[in-house]
């Protein structure tokens, strides 16, 4: 899962540091699980992107339900996760509504 | 000049091309940044309100299935006049049913209509009352004393009443307003319909002023209450509930929509039936209420059908049980209707299979999800992003529940058959088996709301 758009661009590197790079992010979010359905956010399809920048990471991402009951504790753990990384800097996460979430975004079930 | 990778994760770990997303348009107060409302808003009541009910509805289902162990052999000769089987069955919906549904209701409106619970404090009082209220009227009926009944029946009124006006200012200032609300709202009005035609049932036991009309106001209340109040309620939340556990978003929702329209209609030519309407508009507001039921079931169906969820929890199991008990009910109602003159005991039958089967077990699924899924939420969730806590499903144990699953659908559809079959003796060892089903829920649910984190 290397390859070059998974590395930050050298302006957000700092010399002597490893950053996790959004593939590595998203291998880090898949520690967050949806208690309720016991999957991963990653694997339940809510993460839409993420972003390398400069100053931090930006995680845009949805919800199964407008209103889902789970919106914040899942929020907290997915900006805790990403702040607990190294060299991450700034942790920005998005909420989108569209497009919207269906379960075909599911990327299996075992 | 910054560069950035924008990428959409898949879940096995290469990146794939984001999609354009629109940002939601408003962040809810209290919730972290651009997160929408959520139940751990302001909006959400503490948990004591809606777990009091809920538990305080467990311990009524218990002593409902008791109560039908007590009264089996009567129901399975087709005395539903007797007064203790009226008992019987307040307990199922009057303290199992709606003090769930209160309960519910009071966590769920603020997350499926984005409303505020205006008043906990009066929602404490009216739990309160009604909790109070049912008790001493069961209580009364059960044991013969009329003045426990007004008494109970009383407290009751009071504190539904003031329950359905509280509803009614928290769905006034919802934010969303679609079907669900609809439902609800409509649910609010046939309660107070269905509040006056009990009381007025309540009083006729003291003056008998009804007269011979008062078997006919007795299956008008019920259906009010059963179709306008309950099953619009469940119609209006299923839309909401069924596709976020069973993860079947997309399916058509059409069938829904026409249930909660149907049952709508149906439920308000009964409410006016009485006096207003001539009586002839009783079957048509019967048959407006079967289609609903229909219709209903179309929806569940759809939605077990296109679930991406495959494994069904016992919450589910339930739910999936009460559905065909559903149908059960719709058969049997819709032979009670067409042959008036029929059994007492199909009578009886139909009403058991749709209070116990189809919408006490629709119930009953629902605790086994909203309970824990609460308990979780309040305690486990704000330490959740710290360190390890429980799936929700892991909050109680799953043979227990498949069992009391088993117990509580096996009991439900036997109780039905025997009585149909008028076996008195069936009808007491399914109501056991329901009855022992009942305490097992009530049992875990109730180590569920004491857990906390270790």
């Amino acid at each position: 899962m290397s390859g070059a758009t998974d590395r930050p661009g050298p302006t957000a590197m700092k010399p002597g540091r490893i950053h996790p790079g959004a593939a590595g992010i998203a291998a880090a979010l898949r520690r967050v699980v949806d208690p309720e359905v016991g999957l991963d956010v990653v694997r339940l399809g809510l993460i839409y992107g993420i972003e390398v920048t400069a100053d931090g990471v930006r995680v845009v991402h949805t919800l199964t339900t407008e209103g889902c009951p789970l919106a914040e504790h899942l929020s907290r753990a997915m900006r805790v996760t990403v702040e607990g990384l190294p060299h991450v800097g700034r942790v920005e996460l998005e909420l989108v509504r569209e497009p919207a979430w269906h379960p075909e975004m599911i990327a299996g079930w075992s | 000049m910054p560069t950035a990778t924008s990428e959409r994760p898949a879940a096995n770990g290469a990146a794939r091309p984001a999609a354009a997303p629109r940002a939601a348009r408003s962040a809810a107060p209290g919730a972290g940044p651009g997160i929408g409302p959520s139940l751990g808003t302001a909006l959400a009541p503490p948990l004591r309100l809606p777990a009091e009910h809920l538990l305080s509805a467990l311990a009524f289902y218990v002593a409902g299935g008791l109560g039908l162990v007590w009264m089996a052999p009567v129901l399975a000769r087709g005395g539903f006049a007797d007064a203790r089987v009226a008992a019987v069955t307040h307990l199922f919906t009057l303290g199992w049913i709606t003090t769930t549904i209160m309960g519910a209701l009071y966590q769920l409106l603020p997350v499926a209509l984005g409303g505020r619970v205006r008043w906990p404090r009066l929602g404490h009082a009216t739990f309160a009352a009604h909790v109070a209220g049912v008790a001493a009227f069961a209580g009364g009926l059960a044991t013969g004393r009329t003045g426990l009944v007004v008494a109970g029946a009383g407290l009751v009124a009071v504190g539904l009443l003031a329950f359905a006006v509280h509803l009614a200012v928290m769905l006034r200032g919802a934010a969303r307003r679609g079907v669900t609300w609809g439902c609800v709202a409509a649910a609010d009005a046939f309660l107070v319909v269905a509040l006056t035609l009990g009381f007025l049932l309540a009083l006729d036991l003291r003056t008998g002023f009804l007269g011979p009309g008062r078997f006919t106001l007795v299956a008008l209340h019920l259906h009010v209450a059963a179709a306008g109040w309950v099953f619009l309620v469940i119609i209006g939340i299923s839309r909401r509930l069924l596709p976020m556990f069973l993860l079947s978003h997309g399916v058509s929702e059409g069938p829904g929509e026409a249930a909660a329209w149907l049952v709508a209609s149906g439920a308000g030519v009964l409410a006016l039936a009485h006096h207003v309407l001539p009586m002839a508009a009783m079957p048509a507001g019967a048959g407006l209420l079967a289609a609903g039921g229909a219709a209903f079931l179309v929806q569940g169906w759809l939605h077990f059908r296109g679930r991406r969820r495959p494994r069904l929890d016992p919450g589910l199991r339930l739910v999936a049980g009460a559905l065909v008990l559903l149908g059960v009910a719709l058969v049997l109602g819709v032979t009670s209707m067409l042959t008036t003159a029929g059994s007492p005991r199909l009578h009886v039958a139909y009403v058991t299979a749709l209070l116990v089967g189809g919408l006490g077990l629709f119930v009953a699924g629902h605790h086994y999800k909203i309970l824990p899924f609460l308990v979780w939420h309040h305690r486990f969730g704000p330490v959740a992003a710290e360190r390890p806590v429980p799936m929700v499903s892991e909050l109680f144990s799953e043979g227990p529940a498949l069992a009391a699953v088993g117990l509580q659908m096996a009991g439900a559809a036997g109780l039905v058959a025997s009585i149909a079959a008028g076996s008195p003796v069936g009808a007491r060892m399914c109501a056991a088996a329901l009855a022992l089903g009942a305490i097992v829920q009530a049992v875990q649910l109730a180590a569920v709301a004491r857990r906390r984190p270790a």
